[in-house]
């Protein structure tokens, strides 16, 4: 059996959704991109880092959505999409509701095919104050 | 004549491990150019084949982020990694594709690629790097490296 090639568009489109599924308030989204496995380490300016699992921060994020009234900007800006046969990596960098006003945030996804889909195995989370020329 | 150019070899290696770089008023230089200039820093570290002065650019509490392996705090996975590029004569240019400093100036994000090349090990590869950075007394250090290999 062959591999099938994959592109960094279609990775680059497995974001794409996930950003817009989740700012038009469709978490079930999460359930589908998340690797039951997946870890979220967060890097917050103050030094402090947090780990979180798939329902942890699943969670997170719909009690954000909830609280800015279940719908959140969707700009990205990519700065590296990349895919070696099964596994595939993108950093790019986000700001909206979310974040706030006064910060950024750059992520490092990776992502796993499995079960016939792209899958967000570990989500670094960069949270950084406002850069004015990003 | 072998003097002189260990004089320089010399004038080279405290160049590449001085600290920030200072205007004619003492005064710091900007960010920008103190990043870029820490960039230039690994570069010719590597260069010189030198893991010390490579380590004197990270945080001893630096978060280590390889692909395929857990995340690690400390110096000792980026020492096992850049000893065994210094060792083995490696070549790794870093190359700064977008440079994020916060307004306030406390903290930095940097996005490269990275091109590795290790002839005894039969490497050629390429691929990207993410570095947290902040402010240090001396001028910046990394606090978080993410790097990523490609398939080559």
């Amino acid at each position: 059996m062959t591999t099938p090639d994959h592109s960094t568009g279609e990775v680059k489109a497995v974001i794409q959704r996930l950003i817009e599924s989740v700012a038009d308030n469709n978490t079930a989204i999460l359930d589908e991109l998340y690797h039951d496995d997946m870890q979220v380490i967060m890097l917050s300016p103050g030094d402090e880092v947090s780990v979180s699992g798939k329902a942890e921060f699943r969670d997170m994020i719909r009690s954000a959505l909830e609280a800015n009234g279940g719908t959140i900007g969707t700009w990205a800006r990519f700065h590296h999409v990349s895919v070696d046969g099964d596994r595939a990596h993108v950093l790019l960098s986000r700001q909206n509701e979310l974040t706030g006003p006064d910060m950024q945030i750059t992520l490092g996804i990776d992502l796993a095919r499995e079960q016939d889909r792209w899958q967000i195995t570990r989500e670094v989370i960069v949270t950084r104050p406002r850069t004015t020329a990003a | 004549m072998m003097y002189f150019e260990n004089s320089l070899k010399t004038l080279a290696a405290v160049m590449a491990i001085a600290g920030p770089i200072l205007a004619a008023d003492g005064v710091r230089a900007d960010p920008v150019t103190e990043l870029e200039r820490l960039n230039d820093r690994f570069n010719e570290a590597v260069a010189n084949h030198d893991a010390g002065a490579i380590l004197s650019l990270y945080a001893d509490d630096t978060i280590w982020i390889e692909q395929g392996k857990p995340a690690s705090q400390g110096l000792d996975e980026p020492r096992k990694l850049f000893e065994f590029v210094t060792a083995n004569k490696g070549e790794v240019t870093h190359s700064i594709d977008t440079l994020f400093v916060s307004d306030d100036g406390t903290l930095a994000v940097m996005i490269g690629s990275v091109v590795a090349r290790m002839e005894s090990v039969g490497m050629d590869a390429t691929g990207t790097y993410l570095y947290v950075l902040k402010p240090s007394e001396d001028g910046w250090e990394v606090v978080t490296d993410m790097w990523h290999q490609h398939a080559e």
